[in-house]
């Protein structure tokens, strides 16, 4: 008997395919692929082609459980970008792959640790709406942490 | 009948509040897509059949004008161009947010609350509180001991960690988040109890699954709350002091604890009150005298007696499903540590440090074949107990054969490990006696003994000398196929 293939579908319309016994490490289609056997094609339509390529090159990987934190770290390690690596984590949160997503995370952690706040704002785009009195309010509510 | 689904896929935005208006209920388990989703209030007073939904974004004040009306078991797809154009981090869940977070230092990740409106309680929702402050501690360390200014400051120092762990919590409590990870770290003295005992009792209430109190260096021991297990009977005051049942931490899986004193009956009520535990550690309790488990029933795989527990006079463990043990404790001085092990058949790891005498961990041995079964690996670091505290007391027995009694082979022994060698009688026979029954050993790792210590009056070791010693006393005899390494 063959390997079954699944097909998913990114945010551009393009198509990626992938054997079944690895899909199913994301929860999300593994609980897909329960229901209704998952034939035709997985439509991802938060998910770039980009970081859909990258999530399928993840599931892919072919490691030793007791290798696989290394590996899952380097793969991160490797995509050292923010904008990527958030993207990624989103991805791996909506198909629920958790150790792809912890790792990204942590990696964003690891590289915005050491960032004023002005520098988290520009990195992750975040833009300051708050008003000065706002500001106040929170200075004295969390006067421990400044 | 009032109970409909509804299925809602958003695909581009995230949203913080749905607000459901009409006779339907939304489950969540079903294929809804509804990450970022903060809060869902349904209003089931407006009784018609069909429905609104209306759907609020980030700042969770002004919807977004999107109201769709929804009749029963409907799938809704909402994709409104508009939409469309939020900013990257508009459209990151959440989870992503707190889970960034969570990998902060916690007032690093609380500072985060001055970076816009939709982060202001963003950190409240991390389930990992570590309440360490390496700062505060370093401050400690600096002043000398027992000086009037190291009393000023650790008095200062503790109220100010007690008022920021108090301020935390506080905005924890209306969350209705779990917590899973929550750890104290500080040098805390009794002084602290009352707040320990709520800070325990608040992560508990969270269900947490990984609680650790690290004391360090802290001198005044504190007690675990041990009566937190104890149900008291409210309506009859005159019999409060008697428990009539215990309160059981149902979902807590690890337990550690620096510096924190536990006796033996409170070690059997953590057992007992916390049927998932699985990783027990405890470290430095001055009160723990003969603990024993008996581990039937018990989900225990790791347990660990780390640091100076220094009454400890024996460990007996039965019948447990324990995979690792890991014993670390000082024997008061002259009476060294017993080890029972009986029945456990699924240890396969044992590391023992700075305990026992040689003659227990020798009895230790009989019965390793015959009730660890799956013992894969062994690590010993021992200190030669004629070296420390035992010459003091009685004379040194140099005609024994401590080895002698030692029959059945370990079938299953494939790496062993010996700290610490010198290269005396003892670390050779014992070597010889692992190389003679472990007929599976693979593998047979010598760390020489790496300090500089004279014994025997005349003769003066050093990590040279103990790697030589153990150079010629085992290569000769090592068998073919057993890798011998020498660190």
């Amino acid at each position: 008997m063959s390997k079954k293939t699944l097909t998913l579908m990114s945010k551009d319309k393009q198509l990626f395919n992938i054997e079944e016994h690895l899909a199913v490490q994301s929860v999300t289609i593994r609980n897909m692929v329960k229901e209704d056997g998952a034939s035709s094609v997985i439509p991802l339509p938060r998910v770039d082609s980009e970081t859909l390529a990258l999530v399928i090159e993840y599931l892919n990987r072919q490691q030793a459980p007791e290798e696989d934190e290394d590996y899952v770290k380097k793969f991160v390690d490797e995509r050292g970008e923010i904008p990527t690596l958030l993207e990624l984590a989103q991805a791996a949160l909506d198909l629920d792959i958790k150790k792809l997503m912890d790792a990204a995370c942590m990696k964003v952690a690891d590289l915005i640790k050491d960032f004023t706040l002005e520098e988290v704002r520009e990195a992750l785009r975040i833009e300051n709406d708050r008003t000065p009195e706002e500001e106040k309010a929170i200075r004295d509510e969390f006067q421990w942490a400044f | 009948m009032g109970e409909n689904i509804v299925c809602v896929v958003i695909p581009q935005i995230q949203f913080q509040r749905l607000d459901i208006f009409g006779n339907c209920k939304l489950n969540p388990s079903s294929d809804c897509t509804l990450s970022g989703l903060v809060e869902i209030k349904t209003n089931p007073k407006v009784d018609n059949v069909v429905g609104a939904l209306v759907v609020f974004t980030n700042d969770g004040v002004n919807p977004i004008d999107v109201t769709v009306p929804l009749c029963r078991t409907q799938v809704v797809a909402l994709v409104d161009d508009d939409l469309q154009d939020l900013d990257q981090l508009s459209r990151l869940s959440d989870d992503i947010l707190v889970s960034i977070l969570s990998y902060l230092p916690l007032k690093d990740a609380a500072v985060t609350s001055k970076l816009s409106r939709r982060w202001r309680y963003l950190w409240c929702q991390m389930v990992r509180l570590d309440f360490e402050d390496k700062e505060r501690s370093a401050k400690l360390r600096t002043e000398s001991l027992y000086s009037n200014e190291y009393n000023n400051l650790c008095f200062a120092e503790r109220n100010s960690y007690i008022d920021w762990v108090n301020c935390v919590i506080s905005k924890y409590h209306q969350s209705p988040n779990n917590i899973v990870h929550f750890r104290i770290c500080f040098n805390l003295d009794k002084t602290a109890k009352g707040a320990m005992t709520r800070w325990i009792k608040f992560a508990v209430s969270k269900n947490v699954q990984t609680l650790e109190l690290d004391l360090s260096d802290n001198d005044a021991n504190y007690v675990f709350p041990h009566k937190i297990f104890d149900r008291r009977r409210s309506k009859q005051p005159s019999s409060s002091s008697v428990p009539t049942s215990t309160v059981e931490i149902k979902f807590l899986k690890a337990l550690v604890l620096k510096q924190v004193d536990v006796n033996d009956e409170c070690l059997n009520k953590i057992l007992s009150n916390c049927p998932v535990l699985e990783h027990l550690s405890i470290r430095e309790a001055t009160k723990l005298v003969k603990p024993k488990i008996n581990g039937k029933g018990l989900a225990l795989k790791n347990l660990e007696f780390g640091g100076s527990c220094s009454r400890v006079q024996s460990i007996e463990i039965r019948d447990s499903n324990i995979g690792s043990l890991n014993c670390g404790v000082f024997g008061s001085r002259g009476s060294p540590v017993t080890l029972r092990l009986d029945n456990l058949q699924k240890l396969e790891k044992i590391c023992i440090s700075k305990c026992c005498s040689w003659e227990k961990i020798n009895h230790m041995f009989c019965g390793v074949s015959c009730c660890i079964p799956r013992l894969q690996l062994l690590e010993l670091q021992l200190y030669h107990p004629e070296l420390h505290w035992c010459s003091y007391t009685e004379p040194l027995d140099r005609n024994r054969n401590a080895w002698q009694v030692v029959k059945q082979p370990h079938q299953h022994l494939e790496v062993v490990e010996i700290c610490n060698y010198y290269g005396l009688e003892n670390d050779h026979e014992l070597a010889m006696n692992l190389i003679m029954n472990a007929v599976a050993l693979k593998k047979l790792v010598i760390q020489p003994f790496n300090g500089i210590r004279a014994f025997e009056s005349d003769k003066v070791m050093d990590e040279n000398g103990a790697r030589q010693n153990a150079k010629q006393q085992l290569e000769p005899i090592i068998p073919v196929g057993v890798e011998l390494v020498i660190l």
